[in-house]
């Protein structure tokens, strides 16, 4: 493409939003850049281009038709003057939180003191493009304004976005509906998103669309309790069937205290027959304690001992070499069987003297619900 | 405890790997175990004074009958 026809169509796009005054229609309506792009490469045809030039430059063409591209853009020109001015669909006496601040005094008046607002046309603006709408109706005085919440909620796509003033626009034409802040908004409702085909969308624009009703009106959530119920805080989880039984409490009944009480003849019997097993399991236990003690010391002591002759005795470098290895062994050896002997004293018999306890107090002692 | 347990297995493996290792590779170098045997014995006899030789063979077996005398019922 010429550099010349490449800035051409740049300054004929910019000419077209700045003729407009719908530059969200013009957006929709020219879809994304990259479109636009692949029109124009298929418009232009270089070589034709080319002719078309070397025709203009010896003087040929005295009526030179316009390139095709530029057929292409005039012919989205065309397309965005039809477009017209956006149609807001928010009613005249709608509030909004962007009116001019005069207005505003006046909103915080006795309603019986003045009479509503009247918004002026020409001040009045969309949302979030601050673009000039049309006047609405004005409304009558003997209304009172509602005090609607400005419509929130800014879409989350710049389709969405783009499609918004649409959606909420000024309806130049068509008279705010009756019980127009009495009807229900909805999300449901889905913008006019333009067609790949790009056709114009001012049938759309201009058909008698009502207008949405105020965005606080919403329906009501399901969870509101009817009258006469209270939300509660969960209940907590019910006690385990062990405890219950063993405290006599019955299903669904929940103890807020309990308190510990033995059962005097079960513990009697536990304690003359679990004790003398466990002091016994604890010897029995010593044994191999003392065992892994003896061995893991000697073996120590023998490889402390092998260590110090290796360095100190040996000259021939092989037989230092394995004297080295079998101490080595025999520390790791050592060192297995102190900690076999750690193991037993520290883990095994506490751990033996626990689980008695546990037993015995499970088997000996119920919960008891205090009064 | 699981943690010392794993901590202890693994130096214990090292420590035998090494070893194994040090000994294959003194065995394969031209150890000899005699020549180590002599070397043990000369420097326990000359630590405490004794005869290791005659500690082994002779008065061992002396303990262990006088002890099964007064082990045995008369």
């Amino acid at each position: 493409m010429y550099e010349e026809d490449r800035e051409r169509a740049l300054a004929m796009y910019s000419s077209l939003f700045d003729e407009t005054d719908d530059e969200t229609g013009v957006l929709q309506m020219l879809v994304s850049p990259t479109r636009q792009a692949v029109n124009l490469a298929r418009a232009y045809d270089a070589r034709e281009r080319k002719l078309q030039v070397q025709a203009q430059s010896r003087g040929e063409a005295q009526d030179a038709d316009e390139p095709a591209f530029v057929q292409v853009i005039e012919k989205l020109r065309a397309q965005a003057a039809e477009l017209g001015a956006p149609v807001s669909r928010v009613s005249a006496d709608q509030f909004s939180l962007f009116e001019d601040a005069a207005k505003e005094t006046a909103l915080f008046d006795e309603p019986e003191a003045e009479p509503a607002p009247e918004p002026a046309p020409a001040e009045q603006t969309d949302l979030f493009f601050n673009i000039p709408a049309p006047a609405a109706e004005p409304v009558p005085a003997d209304e009172p304004v509602p005090a609607a919440e400005p419509v929130a909620s800014e879409p989350s796509s710049s389709e969405e976005t783009d499609a918004f003033p649409e959606h909420f626009g000024m309806q130049e034409d068509a008279p705010a509906p009756a019980g127009v802040n009495e009807t229900s908004f909805s999300f449901d409702e889905k913008p006019a998103f333009p067609q790949d085909d790009a056709e114009p969308v001012r049938e759309e624009r201009q058909s008698a669309v009502p207008a949405p009703p105020p965005f606080f009106e919403i329906e009501k959530p399901e969870l509101v309790s009817e009258p006469g119920e209270s939300f509660s805080a969960p209940e907590p989880p019910a006690p385990r069937q062990a405890d219950r039984r063993r405290s006599g409490i019955r299903a669904g009944e929940r103890p807020l205290f309990t308190k510990s009480k033995p059962r005097v003849g079960l513990l009697i019997l536990f304690l003359l027959f679990a004790v003398p097993l466990t002091l016994l399991c604890i010897v029995l236990l010593l044994a191999p304690a003392a065992l892994a003690l003896g061995v893991g010391a000697f073996a120590g002591w023998l490889g402390v001992t092998g260590l110090l002759t290796t360095f100190g005795s040996f000259t021939v470098f092989a037989d230092i070499l394995l004297v080295l290895g079998c101490t080595l062994i025999v520390l790791a050896l050592a060192l297995l069987f102190l900690w076999i002997f750690i193991w037993l004293i520290v883990g095994v018999i506490p751990g033996l003297i626990r689980g008695v306890c546990a037993l015995a107090r499970r088997w000996c002692y119920k919960e008891v619900p205090l009064s | 405890m699981k943690k010392g347990w794993r901590i202890v297995l693994v130096i214990v493996a090292i420590c035998i790997a090494v070893g194994i290792v040090c000994a294959g590779v003194g065995t394969l170098t031209g150890a000899d175990t005699d020549r180590i045997g002599a070397v043990i014995e000369q420097r326990i006899g000359e630590r405490n004074n004794v005869d290791v030789n005659a500690l082994i063979h002779e008065w061992v077996p002396q303990v262990v009958e006088i002890v099964k005398d007064q082990v045995r019922p008369a």
